[in-house]
């Protein structure tokens, strides 16, 4: 190079970086270094390296970082919005920064290289010592961070790990590199399987947005996952060169021994430095820790996937990695290269390791998955083996991009094997659980089955099974209850369904490598309910209901890994419950970079087993809300929101407003002269008033809050202070359970009982909306039309009706918020205590008027079943709704029940109310009287017309109890200014269809 | 001709069928009550046209055991699987529903609108999308409307 050339690029460089020197103003740069980066030749990087990097004058180390002393500069946040060059010139920029620190460089590498040879010596007291030198020496790095936490697994297991995370994170939390040391934690985990790590990882990187590339890039790196172009190349050289250089050499090192940079790039790099990679960074014996030794003393060959990450910066090992990935990440082969032999480089070129592994299911896997990606012929029958073998390999579907899966799909050599084409779609639905996937996944079965005509499932099942084993298993697994109900051409009713069910659980229990236990409770479960099929209640079809049989479905496919490692994590952690884990979450105690990073790690930065039982939680809660198929949005879709809102309160409204109408033209003559009456427009545009009301209701209100929805009632969330509270007590109680049961419990029925919960409050505030708001308004809005369109002898003429109209509309809406109570769980007996109680709690909330005090006098011992239980809470609400309409506002209702001695089975029910005065009294025992004295052929009529009192319904309901001793009576006290409601009902009722 | 009535409720199927019958007075008016007796008339024999309702029962409610779960969206379930049928049936459809609004994997279209994405999403050739009033008479004359376009022969099928 010239001297002119020199000192040209040497003045470009500082004349470039001008207004920095010597600057105590912290303001961005990344302007300048990117037109720097631009402009300069290759021939003149040596020059401007002596100017720029470790220049105390700058505010920066150099064109990138160099031996970062602090952890929040790894990577370098101020680097983030430099954009890569070609990669030629990237590599070269950065060589030659690293050809400037070479001497340094050069110690670094043979630091790191001494700290592998002593963890290869299992020297781990050692370890530590050279870590801390070498920081010492030359400052934090990615790859020193993987020795840290590497070690401290080795000789604490996860509890080490998660000290060792903590002391690094500490302060850091909200950071890029607290991002890294999670993700670092995460694939070290034992509780957690890699692959899920990966995925999981792979997906949330997706998930960030561009600017994020700066760590992201890094992230995927550490996934794996290769470069897929030279400008991908380009950018990783860049963030790799944010982090520090040793970070930078190693980068460009593996990048070099998987072909991504050029020889002639490589060959601009310092010998010294390569001499030291070539000779300390070729290849290493992976060193297991014994923590991932299996309980039998077996090693999972996945470990070496999981640990080879750790020692990525060796050539060999990288090499591996990345054959692995392109079976993992990459798209099928083109077609012409279709038939090359099946076997898989990356199972074969497995690394050496100081622990011999007795389990293959890793290699295994990986050769199924090369094996379908290569698939081809027409070999009907090879093609059902390797069926059966997918079925019979564990989490075959993390292994096979879902892009390969549906292009295998559509091919015709596959065609003529339906168990093939059955489990590939079933993989897809495993990866991704929408309508459609899981129509094809039916369809594919429905084809199978249908094939062998006058056979059943189950013996088709057991036909498939004397050749394909496993395939039969699957088959079985896959078929359940939900499952089978979906299978319109082969199932012809629920009795069909069950009975399939029950014959599958039984061939299942015959098999081995299956959960016996659960089969045999399902099994019996599936036998009480067909011993009983004709006495299902569907009383409870209004009210908010999800359900549950699919949502543990959903459950089990979806979070069981997720709660494996939760269990797992909880054993090994052995600790109490932390009170302030959910504190740590709040925006305020997290520590929040002051500079440009405004990106969120709140949540992503902590670890520990809450951490993940919050996430099992969150992800259920989604699925119990939101999900369009069995969740309560599903639920509130069909149910509340279409049909039956309007339904419910418009057809009986309608009636009442018609004899309204009626009463117009009764009296017209003597009312108005042509045309409507003013009662004719105020039912007109009353009715009108009523169903857009409805209609906003049922489209804005009655929702699950979301973007689209914002004035949903439904929030479903746990992040209130209260749920936060209930969220905290389950956790508690869960951790000790699971500790108590050395990690055997099912956390489905807690975690499905805690979402209950987080709804409660708002279930009571869509009630509260109802009762409260839309109520007095719609009310409020009829009498204004009343007043502005009648005449004065209109209102006379009309005003019972209107009145009864009010009722009416009072009635229903009071009902609408009966079904926004939380469902009680399915079980054999159920608590009258409790369900006074919640009576008693909900009917307050109807009115603000209502300010009684109840006395209840209920044993706990009463217990109810299921139809009895839907019978006194229908019994309840109406009566003690009653008891607080007709009497004193601050009253005392006293409601007890009791066992009668001489009827076996039989209880009496006493709902007593105070009334204010006796003018009160006679009013309210004359509207009883005429609700309860009902008609019988006014009783059909009663259950859509009759509102306000609900009595009329209640006598429906209690005559459709069939036992002659059901009684319902009223028993007026004038002299104490009282009346109680009495009713007597049988504890066990059985309740069939027709009823609802 | 054929024409199939897929609807659980007696009522509304009644409403329907005196309008039916106003258009082909001699025509032959199959009923499927659920989502399964819907698909199995489907692959049975071909129709002239098939009315749809969206809210139904999995199986029919008088079957052993009753309807099954509730499927609020069982008439999109009918055209899903009817898209996917290999005799995947070219009669028109018309969606006769209570549901002011369909849930088409994602948010509520309002049912005025969802027959264009109907037609899309399953490949099929739905006609109309109207909204049915069990107490009021406004879906009449819109169902009149769009059989009269339909011109099928009444001896066709």
């Amino acid at each position: 190079m010239s001297k002119n050339s020199t000192r040209s690029a040497k003045h470009a460089a500082a004349n470039q970086f001008r207004t920095f020197f010597r600057t105590n103003k912290q303001r961005p740069y990344w302007k300048e270094m990117q037109a720097l980066r631009s402009t300069i030749t290759i021939r003149e990087l040596e020059s401007v390296c002596c100017v720029v990097e470790s220049n105390p004058n700058y505010p920066f180390p150099g064109l990138g970082n160099t031996f970062p002393t602090s952890a929040a500069g790894v990577p370098n946040v101020r680097f983030r919005r430099l954009k890569p060059l070609t990669l030629e010139k990237e590599a070269a920029i950065q060589i030659a920064r690293l050809n400037f620190h070479e001497a340094k460089v050069v110690e670094a590498l043979k630091s790191l290289a001494d700290i592998n040879n002593t963890i290869k010596s299992h020297l781990f007291d050692h370890v530590d010592d050279k870590i801390k030198e070498h920081k010492y020496e030359f400052g934090e790095s990615l790859v020193i961070m993987k020795k840290e936490l590497f070690s401290a697994f080795y000789r604490g297991g996860l509890n080490g790990l998660t000290r060792r995370y903590k002391t690094i994170t500490t302060g850091y939390n909200n950071t890029a590199w607290a991002i890294l040391c999670h993700l670092l934690y995460d694939q070290l985990d034992p509780a957690f399987n890699p692959l899920r790590a990966l995925r999981h990882w792979h997906a949330w990187t997706r998930l960030r947005p561009a600017r994020s590339e700066w760590y992201t890039r890094l992230i995927e790196d550490e996934l794996a996952r290769p470069p897929t172009s030279q400008a991908d190349t380009a950018s990783l050289v860049l963030r790799a060169s944010g982090v520090s250089l040793i970070d930078l050499a190693l980068t460009i090192w593996r990048l070099r021994a998987n072909d991504n940079v050029s020889s002639s790039s490589y060959a601009l790099l310092n010998e010294d430095i390569k001499a030291v990679l070539e000779s300390s960074f070729t290849d290493c014996a992976l060193t297991i820790p014994h923590h991932y030794t299996a309980a039998d003393a077996q090693l999972g060959d996945i470990q070496l996937f999981r640990v080879a990450g750790f020692f990525s910066e060796f050539s060999r090992i990288s090499n591996w990695r990345h054959n692995v990935a392109s079976i993992l990440f990459s798209a099928p082969r083109s077609t012409d290269e279709a038939n090359i032999e099946w076997i898989p480089e990356a199972s074969h070129g497995m690394p050496e390791r100081d622990t011999p592994c007795s389990d293959n299911k890793f290699a295994t896997a990986l050769t199924v998955a090369d094996a379908l990606r290569h698939v081809d012929g027409e070999d009907r029958d090879s093609f059902d083996q390797l069926a059966d073998k997918i079925a019979d390999t564990e989490q075959i579907e993390l292994y096979i991009p879902i892009e390969i899966l549906e292009q295998l799909c559509l091919n015709d050599c596959i065609s003529g094997s339906l168990l093939l084409h059955f489990v590939l779609r079933e993989l897809i639905y495993r990866r991704s659980r929408t309508p459609d996937n899981e129509l094809e996944r039916r369809l594919v079965f429905m084809t199978l089955f249908n094939g062998a005509s006058g056979t059943t499932v189950v013996e088709r099942i057991e036909t498939i099974s004397a050749d394909h084993p496993n395939m039969a298993r699957l088959l079985a697994s896959i078929s359940t209850r939900t499952f089978l109900e979906r299978l319109f051409l082969l199932m012809s009713s629920v009795k069909d369904v069950i009975e399939t069910r029950i014959l599958l659980c039984r061939w299942l229990l015959k098999q081995d490598s299956v959960s016996k236990e659960s089969i045999a409770d399902e099994l019996e479960a599936l036998e009480r309910e067909l011993a009983n099929l004709d006495a299902r209640s569907d009383i409870d079809s209004t009210r908010v209901h999800v359900d549950e049989e699919s949502l543990r479905e959903w459950f089990n496919e979806t979070q069981q890994a997720n709660v494996t490692r939760y269990t797992q994590t909880v054993m090994s952690e052995n600790r109490p419950h932390d009170p302030t884990w959910l504190a740590k979450l709040h925006p305020k105690n997290v520590d929040v970079r002051s500079e440009e990073d405004e990106e969120d790690f709140s949540a992503e930065t902590q670890i520990g087993s809450e951490y993940i039982l919050l996430s099992i939680v969150d992800a259920t809660l989604k699925a119990f809300a939101r999900d369009k198929t069995f969740g309560l949005d599903a639920n509130l879709s069909r149910r509340i929101r279409h049909g039956s809102l309007s339904g419910h309160v418009m057809t009986p409204v309608t009636r009442a407003l018609n004899r309204m109408s009626d009463l117009a033209d009764s009296h017209k003559d003597g009312i108005t002269g042509s045309g409507d009456s003013g009662i004719q427009l105020t039912v007109q545009r009353f009715r009108t008033f009523m169903l857009s009301e409805l209609d906003h209701i049922r489209k804005d209100i009655i929702q699950i809050s979301s973007p689209s929805h914002p004035h949903g009632l439904i929030k479903a969330t746990w992040n209130t202070a209260a749920n936060i509270t209930y969220l905290d007590a389950m956790s508690a109680r869960v951790r000790s359970r699971v500790m108590s049961y050395s990690g055997q419990y099912d956390l489905f029925a807690d975690i499905y009982s805690l979402c209950w919960d987080f709804l409660a409050p708002d279930l009571a505030q869509t009630r509260f909306y109802m009762a409260r708001t839309f109520l007095p308004f719609t009310q409020q809005h009829l009498y204004e039309l009343f007043n502005q369109n009648t005449t004065q002898a209109e209102r006379v003429v009309s005003y019972s009706a209107m009145v009864d109209v009010l009722e009416t509309l009072q009635g229903r809406i009071l009902e609408v918020c009966g079904w926004f109570i939380k469902p009680v769980f399915r079980q054999d007996k159920y608590s009258l205590r409790m369900l006074v109680d919640s009576a008693c709690s909900i009917v307050k909330e109807y009115d603000d008027k209502y300010q009684f005090r109840e006395q209840i006098d209920v044993s706990s011992d009463i217990l109810l079943n299921r139809g009895s239980f839907d019978v006194f809470g229908d019994a309840l609400f109406v009566l003690i709704g009653n008891a607080a309409r007709h009497g004193k506002a601050d009253g005392i209702i006293q409601v007890s029940a009791e066992p009668i001695k001489d009827a076996e089975g039989l209880v009496l029910l006493l709902v007593k109310s105070e009334v204010g005065t006796p003018d009160d009294f006679d009013i309210a025992l004359a509207r009883i009287k005429t609700a309860l004295e009902i008609k019988e052929k006014a009783l059909e009529r009663a259950a859509v017309e009759e509102g306000s009192s609900g009595l009329g319904k209640l006598v429906i309901v209690l005559k459709r109890v069939k036992s002659p001793l059901v009684l319902l009576a009223i028993l007026p006290n004038r002299s104490e200014l009282s009346f109680t409601f009495a009713a007597t009902l049988p504890i066990e009722i059985s309740v069939t269809k027709e009823r609802g | 001709m054929s024409i199939l009535l897929i609807e659980d409720d007696e009522f509304k199927a009644t409403d329907i069928v005196k309008v039916l019958q106003e258009r082909w007075p001699n025509a032959h008016i199959d009923r499927a009550k659920s989502v399964t007796s819907a698909l199995r008339a489907i692959m049975a024999k071909p129709f002239s046209l098939i009315v749809l309702d969206m809210s139904l029962p999995t199986f029919d409610l008088t079957g052993p055991g009753g309807g099954g779960s509730a499927q609020g969206q069982g008439g999109l379930e009918v055209l899903r699987l009817s898209s996917r049928l290999s005799t995947q049936s070219t009669a028109p459809i018309i969606v006769v529903t209570q549901y002011p609004d369909i849930e088409i994997e994602g948010p509520a279209i309002a049912v005025g609108a969802a027959t264009k994405s109907l037609r899309h999403r399953f490949h099929l050739d739905v006609r109309a999308c109207l909204l049915y009033e069990f107490d009021g008479d406004s879906w009449r004359e819109p169902l009149r409307h769009c059989l009269s376009n339909i011109d099928i022969e009444e001896g066709e099928r």
